[in-house]
């Protein structure tokens, strides 16, 4: 079921969580909604799922409207972060939950809800725990269980927010191993939120950027990744640092020396900027062309070496990462500077 | 190396022993001797002596107006105590405040107070009363009014017990119901109340238990007529009135008898819904 979400906005009191959301979702897509705390993820996914009434704009399932419909009619699947599975209720009936409250015309028998949480209990790997309560399963098997419960009334999209929160570091790399192979064999459309670039670059098929209830950029992990759209995003996705440069008759300046810098667009503006540069693309030289700066920094983390480097005639702090196995320069050495990629942005904010 | 009773579990926090001690001390003194007293002065009238006291028709139906009323009292409030509960705990609303405070009213209030108050608003003559005459609907004075009584001193157990267990409940298992299909009344009942029945039912206990013993304010209101509106607390007072010592605890050993086993059950019930659930 394709997904179309059309100019969404959500005010709560005064505070606007949604500007004019526009957000296209292709069927059997696995798409992860990425922002910081605050940046208006979780409130997309509550309006989609019909848990908030948006302020203004349109969702469309499969064409057909349904702005106006309620949670119960939309037949959607939602996990929530901490599980919310019916502590009262065996696994069996936390499952069979969703069919058990439909109206008579429309609930399968008895033997029917039987065997499909039998299915699904197959399905989440965790075949011998139908007669158990919630409170005998860790935290990994209850999402397990929260999905299944989710997917057991058959809805035509799914939403995850946070699935892996609660989760701790190696369950959840488990799990999200676990939930890209559920997701390609059983080929759900779905929607998750994540404050995880790891998660989010890792899992999904399209990851959409949020911050401050906008859509920063949409596109694939390695574009989200290899080429960031704005200076929110060069921040939020990885590791990089700033440079205030300058520029001049269209070529960029740090300090007084005019560095290059390849696949850039031709810049049309003179003035300050901002320079967004990661480390793995920064390679030294101890001759020959490039920005020179001086070693202030050495620092070693596992497999790799992190240098900072001061450019000459300025404060600013390049950083480089080489392997750890490669022979380290000295503090006070004196390098030419490669940059092989990075980001310019106008202006000084 | 301290020796430690079998059952007792070695912990570097102390206060074990200090604080159990105390509270079979405690216990004993405060609960379990004016009850034992009370054991031993039945005992000593002989099994078949008390049978036959509690068995007058008097008495029997002192009994069992005392019981069904407080019953029916603390079964009326819990869905009515609910409902207050929830709109304390779930809406904001101008006077909340006030209403959340004057819920505690019965409890403050001396019990004759609030029997007076009753029997004026609900006698003949009384604004409320006098309307019910219109429908031919006596109250003060008949078990009715006994029943209201009751659920006037009830009230206050219901909603503080269930109170802040509803404010704790997760509003994410109330989604969890809808985004499945569940309308609002099934999810209320197949998702909240099951984590509200310990609280309901330790609410419904402490009422029906006030309710057997409440004395003050049903006597004015009940006009404690012989067979039809006296309830066994004030047949208890009549007889010591008239020094049958022996009535008197053959009443009151009965009642204690019925009350233990009731409250038991309570405990019984949520000890076994405490073991099925985790916590709750």
């Amino acid at each position: 079921m394709e997904l179309d979400i059309r100019n969404l906005t959500k005010t709560f009191g005064s505070t606007a969580a949604l500007h004019g959301v526009d957000l296209k979702v292709a069927s059997g897509e696995l798409l992860a909604l990425l922002g910081p705390s605050g940046s208006g993820k979780t409130t997309l996914l509550r309006c989609v799922a019909g848990l908030e009434i948006p302020s203004g704009g349109q969702i469309l399932f499969g064409g057909e409207d349904a702005s106006f419909k309620s949670v119960q009619e939309r037949n959607i699947g939602f996990v929530f972060q901490h599980y919310a599975l019916f502590k009262h209720l065996t696994i069996a009936d936390n499952i069979s939950y969703g069919l058990r409250v439909r109206p008579r015309r429309t609930r399968p028998t008895a033997a029917a809800i039987r065997n499909k949480v039998e299915e699904l209990l197959a399905l989440i790997q965790l075949p011998e725990y139908g007669g158990r309560y919630p409170s005998q399963l860790s935290g990994g098997q209850r999402q397990r269980v929260a999905l299944a419960r989710a997917l057991a009334v058959e809805p035509r999209v799914l939403l995850l927010d946070e699935p892996f929160g609660a989760l701790d570091a190696k369950v959840r790399k488990e799990l999200r191993v676990w939930l890209r192979e559920f997701h390609d064999r059983t080929g759900h459309t779905t929607l998750f939120v994540t404050h995880d670039q790891e998660e989010a670059l890792d899992l999904a098929d399209r990851v959409i950027v949020m911050s401050n209830g906008k859509i920063e950029q949409e596109g694939s992990p390695e574009d989200i990744y290899d080429r960031p759209a704005t200076p929110f995003v060069f921040d939020f996705i990885g590791e990089s640092v700033r440079l205030d440069i300058h520029v001049d008759k269209g070529r960029p300046f740090v300090g007084q020396q005019e560095v290059s810098i390849p696949r850039l667009p031709p810049l049309l503006f003179d003035g300050p900027a901002k320079l967004y540069v990661r480390p793995e693309h920064v390679a030294f030289r101890r001759d020959g062309e490039g920005l020179w700066a001086t070693v202030v920094s050495l620092h070693r983390s596992g497999s790799s070496r992190r240098i900072g480097f001061r450019a000459d005639g300025t404060e600013m702090i390049i950083e480089a990462l080489t392997p750890a196995d490669r022979e380290p320069p000295r503090i006070g050495d004196r390098a030419a500077l490669e940059i092989r990629a990075a980001g310019l942005f106008s202006g000084t904010a | 190396m301290t020796l430690y009773a079998p059952f007792v579990k070695p912990s570097v926090l102390p206060g074990f022993r200090l604080t159990i001690i105390f509270t079979i001390l405690y216990l004993t003194m405060i609960v379990l001797l004016p009850l034992g007293a009370l054991l031993f002065r039945a005992s000593s009238l002989g099994v078949h002596e008390l049978v036959v006291l509690a068995l007058d028709g008097r008495t029997l139906s002192a009994l069992r107006l005392s019981f069904v009323t407080s019953f029916a009292a603390a079964a009326f409030n819990v869905p009515f105590g609910l409902l207050i509960a929830w709109v304390l705990v779930r809406y904001d609303f101008p006077g909340r405040r006030f209403f959340d405070a004057i819920i505690d009213l019965p409890f403050a209030l001396p019990t004759a107070v609030a029997g007076i108050a009753l029997t004026a608003l609900y006698a003949p003559k009384g604004w409320i009363g006098s309307i019910a005459t219109i429908f031919g609907l006596k109250i003060a004075y008949t078990p009715i009014g006994v029943f209201l009584a009751l659920v006037f001193v009830g009230l206050p157990f219901i909603v503080r017990t269930v109170q802040p267990v509803l404010a704790e409940v997760d509003r994410e298992l109330e989604e969890a119901a809808a985004t499945l299909g569940a309308g609002r009344l099934r999810t209320i009942a197949s998702v909240v109340l099951p984590v509200l029945s310990p609280a309901i039912l330790t609410g419904f206990a402490l009422a029906f238990a006030r309710a057997v013993g409440e004395y003050g304010s049903v006597i004015f209101i009940a006009g404690n007529i012989p067979y039809v509106s006296e309830i066994a607390p004030l047949l208890i007072v009549i007889k010591l009135e008239e020094f049958d010592y022996a009535g008197a605890t053959a009443v009151a050993a009965f009642m204690l008898a019925v009350s233990f086993a009731t409250l038991l059950l309570i405990n019984l019930i949520q000890a076994r819904a405490r073991t099925r659930y985790g916590h709750v």
